[in-house]
């Protein structure tokens, strides 16, 4: 195998230099004694040099993989049949294909390299590249993707999980044990939820080439929704790659998702094509999962970091798609001819943190004088626009998700400035001035501080507000001596423990850390079944009101704005990350 | 006039140190941390601690001061904390854009300002006069960006005769380069040609009243020789300190413009770098727009040589 890899990559080589055509590829592949998939894989780095080869470079599109039975080392017949293997005619699904979908985005990605950061935007991107054995479907809940099927002891504490076959990466290798055991070991090393998983991990080992075993020193109940993580989650690179790479940010960049990274040029754009050789599941769509069809033949991310800039655009047919437009656009855009304007299922909630690290708020008294004293409805219209835009939902888990609940909505939405000024005298305030951080970079999340703000001023809290860039609010937020509020929005998780100050409870700042509430999120973690999980989230969700680490204030909507030469949006808009791939251009 | 020019180029290094040093001073005494700008929002403590150690943002101010200021020297800004490239590689990556925008902008200025002021002037008090002028007071009043949008909007989204936004290569496709310039180009240099032009018109005016004009009209010349050859060049000398000024107001401009017309240039590499917190690419652009700065105003003064034989600089 390890010759084979050696020689496909050799071959890649001497393709990408432009030595060969497709013809001599496959002579030179076959002479080799390459698979099936590699041969494919090399014969699609060439491009459409040779046409008297056809359409042959589509050859290992082969939706068969998942249920034929595996050969032992991962490799398929090695003979010329590769170039007689099915194509993908006769399945392209609702779509069309072809065209080039362009995407303007907030801004440039710090990396693309998914093991490193949390950002929306790296994933957004990312996910077109790259893949993870498991993803959502669409009812959030974790399904196999390069996982073909999944197996639990039942101490909960070995898992094995079993590869789908015949996965060609970019390169042309093709993905086995090593390269997920080398990819989740990285991720392991660079996330903090990997961190975590690796501190529970006893052993990960390669049972054969397409299975793999993960032994755990506890049983681990989230493990299917850590892996299928689609921020910060453990893409699969080749261990070629990272054999060569260290742990800082990769410059290069090689999954086996549907598209290729082909270009990536700072502040101008990143341009992925589509990757012929992309080993599609069966079947139709299943939200971020299932069949992906990668209808555009490429797809640019333009970097258009000014909103009125990414407006100006849609409405001059410049893009696509634009990303993160303000719900204030709503009326101005949603008449527009040839933009599909549409408000979303809420998909963010904001919130304020308090420190329970600063001596303000040690009294709980004083965290319920807060969070008696806010009226939501105002704080919400002022941040999100109101109207169709918000809601109000006491449960902390969203309703598309199994986890929805109403524990503790008796303290949800107070509103009842005489009981906060109560506390404020029981407590015996003294005046002293809460700092609450906010910036107007995020423009909800200074709409709804300065609402907030007013609120606690009327029932006799002292307010210091401090107005700064973000940089400096994730800067600051981080040093308890610093600051006693600050507001952010949570965005969609599918599983309560990715919620910031449950999972990550007495580590994300504001430091909630009520005894009972960590134990509690132990359990959550170790648990694996789900009724006994939802009494725990229940639970958890209750001291989340009663001990109040921070206020939830309501959900919100987005709104997406779309050309209507865009189709496939309807499939795909519960998602929470839109799938490019399942997308297509109508002309 | 060889050893001014040296002289001035001397004077450009303390220029540049103190440049250097009040930009990395600024930049670093900003809140605001480049490790937790690109590990996203919810990184942990842990891991922003670990990638400041990595970026050496934990090292001393003084000592990151004297590795980037002895590189500076060497003309090597370092690497960009985000960009994964050198400074030197990303200002070089963005010069392209940000100089012709400035070039276009500027020649805008020119082909609007002098002929409107030459043209105001010649026809004092008429109302030509007052149009050009209401004109010119406008343009300089209405800010670069306002005018950008309001362009886009009549030219981009309802006319759809130009893109609203981005930037094509004159190498890769000079027509649609063209296409994608002249908006911004327009946005950037029409308040300048405003200035330009009221300054045209006042020095012309006041050229106009000079005895030799009036005796080379009593002489015959015909007007259109005479404002040319004689009033224009004279009146020019002011004009051009103006022009060579507002070069750097146009860097600046650009700042603003790239962002409204999505443009990957340096002005746009300079606000996206600040939001980012990348140190070294805020400090060697900043460098790098001061250096133009002071240079434009030296081409300045050896213009005048050429257009005004009455200058000297050497003490000769």
């Amino acid at each position: 195998m390890a010759d084979e890899t050696h020689a496909a990559q050799a071959l890649f080589h001497e393709i990408q230099q432009g030595l060969l055509n497709r013809r001599t590829v496959l002579r030179r592949a076959v002479a080799l004694g390459l698979s099936a998939p590699t041969i494919a894989a090399l014969l699609a780095a060439c491009g459409g040099g040779d046409t008297a080869d056809g359409d042959d470079g589509g050859a290992t599109d082969d939706p068969t993989a998942t249920s034929s039975a595996p050969s032992s080392d991962g490799t398929a017949t090695e003979t010329a049949d590769a170039t007689e293997a099915p194509s993908e005619s006769g399945d392209d699904g609702p779509g069309k294909r072809g065209g080039i979908l362009r995407v303007a985005t907030i801004g440039e990605p710090a990396t693309l390299d998914q093991h490193q950061t949390t950002a929306g935007i790296t994933a957004l991107i990312g996910y077109c590249v790259y893949e993870t054995l498991f993803t959502y479907d669409k009812s959030h809940r974790p399904i196999p993707m390069l996982a073909e099927s999944y197996d639990v002891s039942d101490d909960g504490m070995t898992h094995t999980i079993k590869l789908r076959s015949n996965v060609p990466f970019h390169n042309g290798e093709i993905m086995t044990s090593a390269d997920v055991i080398a990819s989740i070991e990285r991720w392991g090393r660079i996330s903090g939820v990997g961190k975590n998983l690796m501190a529970a991990t006893e052993s990960l080992t390669a049972v054969d080439d397409t299975t793999i075993e993960w032994k755990t020193t506890e049983p681990y109940g989230t493990m299917l929704v850590v892996l299928s993580s689609n921020t910060q989650g453990p893409a699969i690179y080749p261990k070629s790659l990272l054999d060569r790479s260290t742990d800082e940010p990769l410059t290069e960049i090689i999954g086996t998702g549907p598209y290729v990274l082909a270009e990536h040029r700072p502040d101008v754009h990143i341009r992925v094509t589509r990757f012929e050789d992309y080993a599609a599941l069966e079947g139709g769509i299943d939200g971020s999962g299932g069949r992906k069809f990668a209808y555009p033949d490429e797809i640019l991310f333009i970097p258009v970091p000014d909103e009125a800039s990414r407006v100006t655009g849609m409405q001059a047919d410049d893009y696509h798609i634009a990303m993160d437009i303000g719900n204030d656009q709503y009326e101005v855009l949603k008449d527009a001819p040839n933009l599909n304007v549409e408000i979303l299922p809420p998909r963010n909630w904001d919130v304020f943190f308090l420190n329970w690290r600063s001596p303000i708020w040690s009294d709980i008294r004083m965290r319920k004088a807060f969070q008696a004293c806010l009226d939501h409805m105002p704080i919400m219209q002022n941040s999100r626009g109101g109207g169709d835009f918000v809601q109000l939902d006491p449960s902390l888990m969203m309703k598309p998700t199994p986890w929805y609940t109403e524990a503790g909505k008796e303290l949800y939405n107070v509103n009842d400035p005489d009981l906060a000024r109560q506390y404020l005298e029981e407590a015996g305030y003294d005046g002293t001035p809460i700092r609450f951080m906010c910036t107007q970079e995020y423009s909800y999340m200074y709409g709804a501080a300065v609402i907030a703000r007013q609120q606690m001023e009327q029932v006799g809290f002292v307010v210091d507000f401090q107005v700064t860039d973000w940089a400096t609010v994730l800067e600051r937020r981080a040093k308890p001596e610093e600051w006693d509020i600050f507001v952010t929005g949570h965005g969609f998780v599918p599983d309560p423990s990715q919620i910031t100050y449950v999972g990550q409870m007495n580590v994300y700042p504001g430091w909630w850390s009520d005894p009972e509430a960590l134990e509690l999120a132990d359990q959550l973690l170790s648990e694996t079944d789900f009724d006994k999980r939802y009494a725990i989230w229940e639970q958890i969700q209750q001291l989340a009101y009663e001990t109040v680490p921070a206020v939830k204030t309501g959900d919100s909507s987005t709104i997406s704005v779309m050309s209507k030469k865009v189709g496939g949006f309807d499939a795909v808009k519960e998602q929470s990350r839109v799938p490019y791939w399942n997308l297509w251009l109508e002309e | 006039m060889l050893r001014y020019v040296i002289r001035r180029f001397v004077l450009l290094i303390p220029v540049l140190l103190v440049v250097g040093v009040v930009v990395f001073i600024l930049v670093h005494l900003t809140p605001g941390d480049p490790a937790a700008v690109i590990l996203g929002p919810d990184a942990t403590q842990e891991q922003i601690d670990q990638l400041r150690d990595q970026l050496g943002l934990n090292q001393p101010l003084y000592v990151q001061f004297f590795d980037w200021f002895t590189g500076a020297l060497r003309l090597d800004f370092g690497d960009s904390i985000f960009l994964n490239m050198s400074v030197t590689q990303a200002l070089r990556d963005r010069a392209q854009p940000t100089m012709l925008l400035t070039l276009y902008a500027l020649t805008i200025q020119i082909l609007i300002g002098i002929p409107a002021g030459v043209i105001a002037a010649i026809r004092n008090n008429s109302l030509l006069d007052r149009a050009l002028m209401v004109m010119s007071i406008s343009g300089a009043a209405i800010p670069s960006f306002f005018l950008g949008i309001m362009l886009i909007l009549i030219f981009a989204v309802r006319l759809h005769v130009f893109p609203s936004g981005g930037f094509v290569s004159i190498l890769d496709d000079p027509v649609q380069h063209f296409k994608g310039m002249i908006l911004p180009a327009f946005a950037l240099g029409f308040s300048s040609a405003g200035l330009l032009a009221r300054l045209v018109r006042s020095s012309m005016l006041d050229v106009m009243r000079e005895d030799y004009v009036r005796t080379a009209l009593a002489k015959g010349l015909p007007e259109r020789l005479l404002v040319i050859r004689h009033a224009l060049r004279n009146a020019l000398i002011p004009a051009i300190t103006v022009i060579g000024a507002s070069l750097g107001a146009l860097l600046g401009g650009a700042v603003v413009t790239e962002t409204v017309f999505t443009i990957p240039g340096m002005g746009r590499l300079v606000v996206q770098s600040v939001a980012r917190r990348d140190f070294p690419v805020i400090q060697g652009a900043v460098m790098l727009i001061a250096a133009i700065y002071v240079l434009a105003n030296l081409l300045v003064d050896v213009l005048y040589v050429y257009i005004d034989p009455r200058i000297h600089y050497d003490s000769t």
